[in-house]
């Protein structure tokens, strides 16, 4: 009989997390965000390299540039890692040989959610050593804040990966689960903001997840009034939510 | 609960909005028996089995796995359970090796067990040489005998199986009805059920019998039990010679025949009575000097049996 403590729970969580590595290590997805990854960053560094231009002579320039579209890549990583993640067990019928087994749901849901993080994270970690190493050769230095604009974007995968599983938790297919994750986070809530700015009012809309990832390019700036920990917590909460309620509907989804 | 019925329903309902699947469904299959689970499309049968294999959920009522509450206790309930529910799909990028280290791993087995498990269910399921080749890359038959195996892991003390056959090629059934044929002579303190379309399937592999419709158990019992409650049962005996009216004639006089008629190259007999009317048929039959060399028990029994009860149950 297996142990029914907490402790294996996790132990299970870790099981499922071990082969969605596996997973993306043997599918298409690592090499295709892989390639995305480097072409960005190639074709940034090369065009910067080329062309004559104040960029090169300022670390913080340099880094603000690669940063600002930082959120894009993320968005793109949280729509392959995480909008499939959980509908593909349906979709694919692999539930039939592991729904039946002696596994929590959410060990199932957890363990899924954080290989999509630390997936995503990794790739976030690689594009930042990129960005300061390209810095320190072609800007001479490295700016300030690049650590803690590094937090902010792994709470930014956070946010995002929450929409993306929810969307995955939600829907019968794959491709529409990836779609709407991606336009979602990509077009829907900057849409959102605007609508929210315009009808309530509000100058600053701080609560939107987009918003706050602003701070992932604004800790950079000394002169921009940052408040970092208020974007960290509304990041996250964008991630829990929608986490969640992705979690209730998976619970409760018959095969 | 109980110790007798490692799997129990109880009262058990599955309304899909206005659609009643299960109604207050009740069974109890007995330790040690390999029951089949008959009954039409649309029936229940494989929405009983999903509440068992944790892949719905009940609307009302309880589905018991040795003892344990499998919605409120699935952890306990699925720890003593293998099941193959439809056609199941594996990770097409792991291999069976890895896709059985997988599940041993989510059983909590040790390493050095799910390695000698697998290597010895590979064989019991003839798939030794395929260990590491990517499932990707199987035919529907193979993945059904992995199923099969994986099922098996851990030594459940229960299985349950939805259609095992149902899709396969005429050799792949074979094969799966041999891995639960096999099964069934190793015993092990096994406990099965198992939905099926195939009349054959069942008398060949069950011992015990439950009819459902419309969400309500019809009856649950030994399988000659079920034929007994039926007016006759049909036996086809094979003959090496020509079938002629006197041949019949002569049949349609032994005790409890109810009619011979000829059917092809064989002899349909009705007959009356159980397992012992039966073996006295059977003595008889050799002594009338026909050229018997072969009888059974056809199918049409159990399928006439189940005809009735269905139309009964309208």
């Amino acid at each position: 009989m297996a142990a029914t403590s907490f402790s294996d729970d996790i132990r299970l969580a870790g099981v499922i997390m071990k082969n969605e590595f596996l997973k993306q290590r043997r599918g298409k997805r690592l090499l295709i965000f892989g390639i995305i990854t480097a072409m960005i960053l190639v074709f940034i560094t090369a065009a910067l390299a080329v062309v004559d231009n104040d960029i090169v002579e300022s670390p913080r320039a340099f880094c603000r540039l690669f940063l600002g579209i930082l959120t894009l890549f993320v968005i793109i990583g949280s729509t392959l890692f995480g909008a499939t993640t959980v509908v593909s067990e349906f979709e694919e019928r692999t539930a039939l040989i592991l729904f039946n087994r002696p596994i929590e749901k959410w060990s199932i849901y957890v363990g899924k959610f954080v290989a999509a993080f630390l997936i995503v994270s990794a790739y976030v970690v690689i594009y930042y050593v990129f960005v300061m190493i390209a810095s320190m050769i072609l800007a001479g230095g490295i700016a300030d804040g690049m650590g803690m604009s590094l937090v902010c974007s792994l709470f930014y995968v956070f946010g995002t990966l929450g929409g993306a599983i929810m969307f995955s938790s939600l829907m019968k297919k794959s491709a529409t689960a990836s779609i709407l994750t991606f336009f979602a986070l990509f077009l829907l809530f900057d849409l959102v903001v605007s609508i929210v700015a315009v009808i309530a009012g509000f100058e600053d809309t701080w609560f939107m997840i987009n918003s706050a990832s602003s701070s992932i390019v604004d800790v950079l700036d000394p002169s921009i009034d940052v408040n970092v920990l208020r974007d960290i917590l509304v990041m996250f909460v964008w991630g829990l939510v929608p986490a969640i309620i992705g979690f209730i509907r998976f619970r409760n989804k018959d095969f | 609960m109980s110790d007798t019925y490692p799997i129990e329903a109880v009262n058990l309902c599955k309304r899909f909005g206005t659609f009643t699947a299960l109604d207050d469904f009740n069974l109890q299959v007995r330790r040690n028996s390999f029951t089949g689970l008959l009954g039409p499309n649309g029936a229940g049968k494989s929405t009983c089995l999903k509440i068992f294999g944790h892949l719905h959920k009940s609307t009302s009522g309880h589905a018991y796995i040795n003892g344990y509450d499998v919605e409120k206790e699935p952890k306990q309930a699925l720890t003593g359970m293998g099941s193959v529910i439809e056609t199941p799909e594996f990770y097409l990028y792991m291999t069976p090796r890895e896709t059985f280290r997988f599940t041993g791993d989510i059983l909590g087995m040790k390493k050095e067990a799910i390695d000698a498990e697998t290597d010895e269910i590979l064989e019991k399921v003839k798939m030794t040489e395929w260990a590491d080749k990517r499932l990707g890359t199987f035919s529907k038959g193979m993945r059904q005998r992995i199923s099969l195996g994986l099922a098996l892991m851990n030594s459940p003390e229960v299985i349950i199986l939805d259609e095992p056959t149902s899709g396969l090629d005429p050799r792949g059934m074979a094969e799966t009805r041999e891995i639960l044929r096999n099964l069934r002579t190793d015993n092990n303190g096994l406990t099965v059920l198992m939905s099926s379309h195939m009349m054959y399937e069942v008398s060949d592999l069950c011992d015990r019998i439950a009819m459902v419709n419309h969400g309500k158990l019809l009856v649950h019992d030994d399988i000659y039990a079920v034929l007994g409650e039926a007016d006759h049962r049909n036996i086809t005996v094979k003959t090496k010679t020509e079938v002629d009216a006197d041949m019949l004639a002569s049949i349609e006089s032994l005790t409890n025949v109810v009619s011979a008629t000829k059917d092809a190259d064989s002899i349909r007999i009705q007959l009356k009575g159980g397992m012992d009317e039966e073996s006295l048929l059977f003595t008889q039959i050799g002594e009338l000097g026909i050229g018997a060399y072969s009888m059974s028990e056809g199918v049409n029994a159990l399928e006439d049996r189940y005809l009735e009860l269905i139309k009964e149950s309208r």
